[in-house]
């Protein structure tokens, strides 16, 4: 076994020490450095967090439909504002890289922790200040942050109180929190893989997540630049991004030669890949949750895997498309339209490829592949909504409108929280040994489904007929928005639904926990490394590290004794591989090399093995 | 066999058969709708229409490229949607059914690689001739052209002010006209539009011209368009200016050359003001001030 790959002399020692999880309560469930642990923790607070955000939806919503209400104009900005902020920074971010990627990168590549635990525990633990600077805004003078998630100064420079730079201060803790995580994945995803986990036989969920975190190791410190400028304009009378003859009130305000366009440019090479932060990871996901519950393997795993690349490297240049209106020279706005417009490849190939899983398979549908195919049918219209708005032309009249506010929850809440219900559906049985209940979770996806199309879809009717986002009152536009105010109250009415529905999923929870149906390690029969492991699994995951022998999708195997091969299943003997085991009929180059590991035969450090290689 | 095959969850078998049922009503709900945008687009009235009235001369052609994405993104759509369903009910889990074994198909992946590809390359070559026509500054008119309207546009914390150069064709002089929230243009001319804004971004909106420029502090930027025919429509703030941002409204007033012309004679007495646009009148606060304000006397500033 010890020949079998190039390993990691710390995993090795690790393999031969088993002392049991830290004794007492804080040590082990509340400033702990299990990864798994931690990663629950960061659910449950998203969770929780997302009630937080989606209320402040909600209040936004009411304003919108009935502008009657007694509600001010600066709150209804704060209120957009912070549940913005909320949603991404709070609940999609954490949850998807802080939550899935802590509880599932050392389970699905077999360590038996993160590479560096206390930092994992620092990640979470900053991101309560963070919350708190948050929230500490609605009870200072002057309010919350109130220019919408992007901060655009001057606006947010010039605005009283001290919400926005709580504001600011929280992002940057976030982000911070965000940097320790990467750091720990990608240095996890690297050294510390079990023997024969090569990086093209890993789930492309650990695929996802680790690309998700070069991204964010890569473009978070410029969103912190950015943040320390604008507090620096703000309270130390900085002009990073304040031009002269800047006007307040009657006062010319002091300050020379900044330029608001550099904060939009810092700001936007953060967010634009922040928009793949928050989706990569799902994409991952559902990925593995539709190859297990059709029973296929993934079509086309390393297209899918070089497709996550592809939009991580173009998601670089693409920023500039949040732009297009903002004065920049437009001959860049030529630049980022093909950009962006190409961006659009990727992702239709990794569409195309969810399409070929399906193909074929024997579609199982549970909860979590409810989910799953509701994932892939809501980012189609995510991903080709975002081709109109790619194109520079038709962006000038469909920038900043509702249109845009369409697709951007087409993409986060029906694609990336669609996805995160699926993930928590699929590996809940993992977390706590009990599954969701089935017959809750089904009425929570129908409810789900159908309410948020009807709060999402209408948005791009009214914002093609020209309604601008971030609009309290439409009775300032009677000419043109007077009879789309129908479609708000229907829109609102759908988001009360919406919101509502999400108590069959608290419930869910808090019934399965206390007597869930209590289920094995296996139970969805799928292959990747975290289901040999116990339910919930052992303090350090693995009792002895596990040798995986080939891919994580061989579903339906010809000739295996059940319809799933898991990766730690050794290949018969090579004397009795008349009819191989693991191998791909449709992979020619598959089919000879495959059967070379069954005697712990070299897998040569290139980390090229052939098996489940199928595709290419 | 079977029992591999099986998922050991209860009701796998009900629920195999009514939830691609319900998807399948829902999309053909979505077909039905794009078979009526389809019947509006061809003359048949059935919905108010998608896009706001049409009303300057490059609006045409972007509602044309509009229409171009829709039916692209529209044909992908129904497309990928269709085969998501299909697969759905055909794929569906039964007893003792076996899923095919297979890691992709090369040629496939060339061929969904390639089409869409050159589709969407296309669509972004395609479209930077409009983009160009509209956004390029050499493209526009010129910024001392005599056929052409010239107009200054100031924005402030939430109101439009508009400046015109009033019978000497010059601006900054004692006859200049300014309005307070109505842009009054000639209908069938070009107008060039010169835009500041003196303390936050705004966003200069037409939705019927199909215009939108975000103005930038200590930046002029130009814009242009021609409106080809006459009437009232919205003026709107799009970029988030602060409180009163919902109320930063106004209006796009076009008017025959003739009442343009009758129009500005009459309003050259009753002008609107200023509204203390000129940065020059205004007192230059020095730092050291700013910092006495913000945390010596007592951090307000208004």
């Amino acid at each position: 076994m010890s020949d079998s790959v190039p390993m990691d002399p710390a995993a090795v020692a690790h393999e031969v020490h088993d002392h049991g999880p830290p004794k007492g309560f804080w040590r082990r469930w509340v400033f702990t450095s299990d990864h798994k642990i931690i990663g629950i923790q960061f659910l449950l607070s998203s969770l929780l967090w997302g009630l937080i955000g989606g209320g402040l939806a909600m209040m936004a919503r009411t304003k919108i439909a009935f502008p009657d209400i007694e509600m001010g104009e600066q709150f209804y900005n704060m209120s957009f504002t912070m549940h913005a902020s909320v949603m991404i920074f709070l609940v999609i971010i954490p949850a998807l890289a802080g939550g899935f990627g802590n509880y599932l990168i050392p389970l699905m590549i077999g360590a038996r922790d993160m590479a560096f635990p206390t930092l994992n525990m620092l990640s979470y633990w900053v991101m309560w200040p963070a919350f708190g600077c948050f929230m500490a805004g609605f009870f200072v003078e002057g309010g919350s942050a109130a220019t919408g998630w992007t901060a655009y100064p001057p606006l947010s420079v010039f605005e009283t109180g001290s919400g926005q730079t709580l504001w600011a201060t929280g992002v940057i803790l976030v982000g911070w929190s965000s940097v320790m995580g990467a750091v720990n994945y990608i240095t996890t995803i690297i050294k510390l893989r079990a023997p024969g986990m090569t990086l093209f036989r890993m789930p492309l969920t650990v695929w996802a997540l680790f690309i998700t975190a070069i991204l964010q190791l890569l473009a978070t410190p410029v969103l912190a630049s950015a943040m320390i400028c604008l507090i620096g304009e703000r309270e130390l009378g900085t002009s990073f991004f304040l031009p002269n003859s800047t006007v307040v009130g009657d006062t010319l305000m002091a300050r020379d030669g900044g330029q608001p366009l550099l904060f939009q440019h810092m700001f936007w090479f953060y967010s634009h890949p922040a928009v793949y932060i928050m989706i990569l990871p799902a994409m991952g996901m559902v990925s593995d949750i539709l190859a297990t519950f059709c029973r296929k393997p993934i079509f086309g795993y390393r297209p899918m895997a070089f497709s996550l690349m592809a939009i991580a490297g173009l998601g670089f240049v693409v920023w500039g498309h949040h732009m297009f209106m903002s004065g920049m020279n437009p001959y860049l706005g030529m630049a980022f339209t093909i950009s962006t417009t190409m961006i659009a490849l990727p992702s239709a190939i990794k569409v195309f490829n969810w399409l070929g899983t399906m193909w074929g398979g024997q579609i199982h549908f549970t909860s979590a592949n409810l989910f799953s195919i509701a994932f892939v049918a809501m980012f189609i219209i995510g991903g080709l909504t975002g081709i109109f708005m790619a194109s520079s032309a038709v962006d000038i009249h469909i920038h900043d409108t509702y249109f845009i506010v369409g697709h951007i929850h087409y993409v986060l809440f029906t694609s990336s929280m669609i996805g995160i219900f699926g993930g928590i559906y699929y590996w809940f049985p993992k977390m706590f040994g009990k599954k969701l209940d089935e017959r809750l979770g089904k009425i929570h996806f129908w409810l789900t489904f159908v309410f948020m199309n009807g709060v999402f879809f209408p948005m791009h009717y009214i914002g093609t007929r020209g309604y601008p986002r971030r609009i309290a009152d439409w009775r300032n536009y009677p000419d043109s928005l007077a009879d789309l105010a129908w479609i708000n109250i229907f829109m609102t009415i759908c988001a009360y639904v919406l919101f509502l529905s999400q108590i069959v999923f608290f419930w869910n929870i808090i019934k399965s926990l206390r007597k869930g149906e209590r289920v094995g390690n296996n139970p969805w029969k799928a292959n990747s490394l975290e289901w040999h492991a116990t339910s919930p699994p052992w303090h350090e995951n693995f009792q002895i590290i596990p040798t995986v022998y080939r891919g994580p999708y061989e579903f339906s195997v010809p000739g295996a004794d059940e319809d799933y091969v898991m990766q730690t299943q050794p290949p018969k003997t090579p004397a009795a591989a008349d009819a191989p085991p693991a191998t791909d009929d449709s992979a020619a180059d598959g089919g000879a090399g495959g059967e070379g590991e069954g005697d712990g035969g070299a897998i040569g450090s290139g980390g090229k093995t052939p098996e489940g290689e199928g595709g290419e | 066999m079977s029992d591999a095959t099986q998922i050991n969850q209860p009701d796998s078998g009900t629920e195999s058969s009514s939830a691609p049922g319900a998807a399948l009503i829902g999309f053909l709900v979505v077909l039905g709708g794009m078979l009526l945008i389809f019947a509006n687009s061809t003359g048949f009235k059935l919905l108010p229409p998608l896009l706001p009235k049409a009303i300057s001369t490059y609006a045409e052609d972007m509602d044309f490229l509009f229409w171009v994405i829709f039916w692209l993104t529209g044909f992908f759509f129904v497309l990928t949607e269709g085969l998501l369903i299909y697969f759905c009910i055909r794929f569906r889990a039964k007893d003792g059914g076996k899923a095919e074994h297979t890691h992709g198909n090369h040629k496939l992946e060339l061929i969904w690689t390639f089409i869409p590809g050159v589709i969407l390359f296309f669509l972004a070559i395609f479209q930077l001739g409009l983009w160009g026509d509209i956004k390029v500054v050499s493209k526009m008119p010129a910024e001392d052209d005599p056929n052409v309207q010239h107009i200054q546009v100031f924005a402030k914390q939430f109101e439009w002010y508009f400046r015109y150069p009033g019978a000497d064709g010059e601006f900054g002089t004692k006859d200049d006209l300014t309005t307070l929230a109505e842009l009054r243009v000639p209908v069938n001319k070009k107008v060039r539009i010169q835009m500041r804004t003196r303390d936050v971004l705004h966003s200069f909106f037409l939705p019927n011209a199909r215009l939108k420029q975000d103005l930038l502090p200590g930046h002029t930027v130009p814009q242009w368009f021609e409106i080809t025919e006459t009437g009232k429509y919205d003026l709107m703030c799009a970029e988030l200016c602060g409180a009163g941002h919902t109320r930063m409204s106004g209006s796009l007033i076009v008017l025959s050359q003739e009442d343009f012309d009758a129009w500005a004679k009459e309003a050259a007495e009753t002008s609107a003001g200023f509204g203390g646009h000129n940065p020059d009148s205004l007192k230059r606060e020095p730092i050291w001030y700013w910092w006495t304000r913000r945390y010596v006397r007592g951090g307000k500033k208004k």
